[in-house]
């Protein structure tokens, strides 16, 4: 250094500074967020609608991940080593990330900026994507023409016998127990959870399998493991078009919630926001919806979707009538303690 | 000089992916959000841990000494076989050994399912009017563990046997004992070194398993390794899992210790020629 003219070391900072403009323009195009989801075929018509078109529009490249868990994300928040940008949350997780601060506030002047999105969608931190049915299934072939239409008969193995499937969680399912014994789906809350539990005393025995995963509760139908069990909404109409025996009934069903949210110490939190903006788009909402009926809130989706369609839809009025509205707060207080008597509760 | 660098990748791997995790695990063990004991407290308090530590426990130990009994005859006929022939057994054993525990497990499935093979074959065979119920029992855990399991117990067995002298019961058989009398008072004797090892194995794998019990028996057969998921996952509870998981370490090292005591060091490793 001691031999450098000043000449050179003018030479030296202008070079510098057009190297780092090159870098920084390459980096722009380099960058790639990650968006985490729940995976399988939904991942691939959100690639297919959502990532493709905005990677050519923006040049931001889209990569995603599975499965949404909530451990994970606390395992990222806690090392300082996120990976996501955005990841998919359900109701319950997401009180949970807020309490422990796991999530970036959303800037709303980037995702929604004329305010088009009902407030119900637009939260501090996190985006509504989508609204969602745990419902009951069942196969139309085993009940000689029967069809059961609500949780008392999921729970009457007379009129309706053979081998029941459930989740393996109290959420919701002391909620259906409750349903099954009269409780009015506006009075749920707060559970009356020794009811709940003596309720499910009785269907126990019948309970084949306890399903984990939204792969297994159709599996478990389709294989005649059980002729009736709690499905995701959205994991019925497949089968239906393939033409398995199956159907749902959307009495007692459990509507809920799903979001994108920004972890906190995400890399690319503000490119994530933007590609966020694109679920606003109502026709490519319409799009989604024929491969997956769980609508969101975008502004003028329901117009879109022809009227047979929206009828399978949990937002549907006449569905939105009978199903009851989850409470996710109560849940996040409260599922540590009653998932350990639940597990305690199935040993025995 | 070269020695210890011959060992050094392998402590390195060692100490980075095993001994660092573990001191994290210790961590966080012993600082939950209810104070330094709150792990502790929780495994003296709940009765969820207690019945599924019992369960644990009695499950490997039945598979331990199912895998031994249906083992042992097995290892002996390999290892009377002519070495030339032996290969051909050892490989049989060994197939299934190769194969993904995920892959065997799954396929115990469809053979006990509702619809599946066995139920098939008792209905057409008109031993039962509908489908009986195999799936998530007891029966499903033991058969699938006992399946995976069986290799490690034959090979660890045929290990041993091989090694003795089959010159030793040929003469008792000469001096006048019975069948019986030879296995039981010469042959076995000499087995011993490999029966206690083989059971230590099993006990230890069968201690922490994890993908069959979830699968063949569902969330009403768990074991500590599906109730530590189960913390983790649904509960958000890392201090009580991680306390699990030192309990599930301390046992087996008490398993090890209590074994290697029974059977002293030098007869483990083929010592009893």
């Amino acid at each position: 250094m001691t031999n450098m003219t000043r000449r050179d070391m003018g030479r030296l900072a202008l070079g510098g500074a057009a190297l780092a403009a090159m870098g920084k323009s390459a980096h722009a195009q380099a960058v790639t967020i990650t968006v985490n989801g729940s995976g399988g075929s939904l991942a691939k018509s959100l690639e297919r609608i959502y990532e493709k078109p905005f990677t050519a529009e923006t040049g931001i490249g889209v990569r995603s991940t599975a499965p949404v868990s909530l451990p994970k994300l606390k395992a990222m928040v806690e090392t300082g080593n996120m990976e996501w940008d955005l990841t998919e949350m359900g109701g319950a997780d997401m009180i949970e990330a807020i309490k422990n601060g796991w999530l970036t506030e959303i800037d709303w002047s980037i995702v929604d900026p004329d305010n088009k999105l009902p407030p119900i969608a637009r939260q501090k931190y996190g985006m509504v994507t989508s609204t969602f049915s745990t419902v009951i299934a069942y196969r139309t072939d085993k009940f000689g023409g029967k069809a059961p239409k609500s949780w008392a008969d999921f729970w009457d193995v007379k009129s309706f016998p053979g081998p029941r499937a459930l989740q393996d969680s109290p959420v919701q399912n002391l909620e259906f127990a409750l349903l099954a014994d009269g409780v009015p789906a506006d009075k749920l809350y707060p559970l009356d959870v020794e009811r709940a539990f003596k309720k499910l005393d009785q269907i126990k025995g019948n309970v084949a399998a306890w399903w984990t995963t939204g792969a297994q509760q159709v599996q478990l139908l389709v294989d005649g493991e059980a002729v009736m069990g709690t499905v995701w909404n959205g994991r019925v109409p497949p089968l239906k078009k393939e033409g398995k025996p199956v159907d749902i009934i959307w009495n007692g069903g459990a509507l809920q919630l799903s979001y994108w949210a920004v972890p906190k110490g995400a890399k690319h939190p503000r490119e994530a926001m933007l590609y966020m903006k694109s679920r606003l788009d109502p026709d490519k909402g319409a799009q989604l919806l024929q491969d997956s009926p769980y609508p969101g809130f975008a502004p003028g989706l329901i117009e879109k979707v022809n009227p047979e369609l929206a009828k399978t839809l949990p937002i549907h009025p006449d569905n939105v009538a009978v199903q009851y509205r989850f409470d996710p707060d109560y849940w996040s207080e409260h599922r540590q303690k009653l998932t350990e008597r639940w597990a305690a509760w199935l040993l025995t | 000089m070269v020695a210890p660098l011959l060992v050094a990748p392998l402590l390195l791997l060692f100490a980075i992916f095993f001994v660092v995790p573990f001191i994290e695990i210790m961590r966080i063990s012993f600082s939950g959000q209810g104070g330094a004991l709150a792990g502790a407290t929780w495994l003296m308090s709940s009765s969820l841990f207690a019945v599924i530590f019992v369960n644990t426990l009695k499950l490997a130990l039945t598979v331990t000494l199912i895998c031994l009994g249906l083992g042992y005859p097995a290892a002996c006929f390999i290892a009377g076989q002519p070495a030339s022939q032996r290969g051909i057994y050892l490989a049989l054993v060994l197939l299934p050994f190769w194969t993904s525990v995920l892959v065997r497990t799954y396929t115990w499935a469809l053979v006990l399912g509702r619809e599946g093979l066995l139920n098939a074959s008792l209905i057409w065979l008109g031993l039962a009017d509908e489908p009986q119920r195999f799936m998530f029992t007891p029966l499903a855990v033991h058969l699938g563990m006992v399946q995976i399991l069986l290799p490690v117990a034959i090979l660890t067995l045929v290990g041993v046997m091989t090694e003795l002298d089959p010159g030793l019961t040929r003469a008792a058989r000469v001096l006048g004992a019975s069948p019986w009398r030879a296995f039981w008072h010469v042959y076995l004797p000499m087995t011993k070194p490999g029966i206690v090892a083989a059971a230590m194995l099993l006990f230890i794998l069968s201690l922490g398993f994890y993908i069959t019990p979830a699968l063949l028996g569902g969330p009403r057969h768990r074991t500590i390794a599906n109730l530590i998921d189960l913390q983790v996952h649904q509960m958000n509870d890392w201090t009580s899992a991680s306390a699990m998981a030192l309990v599930l370490l301390a046992t087996t090292i008490v398993a090890v210790v209590l074994l290697r005591w029974l059977v002293p060091d030098r007869n483990l490793h083929g010592g009893a020629r």
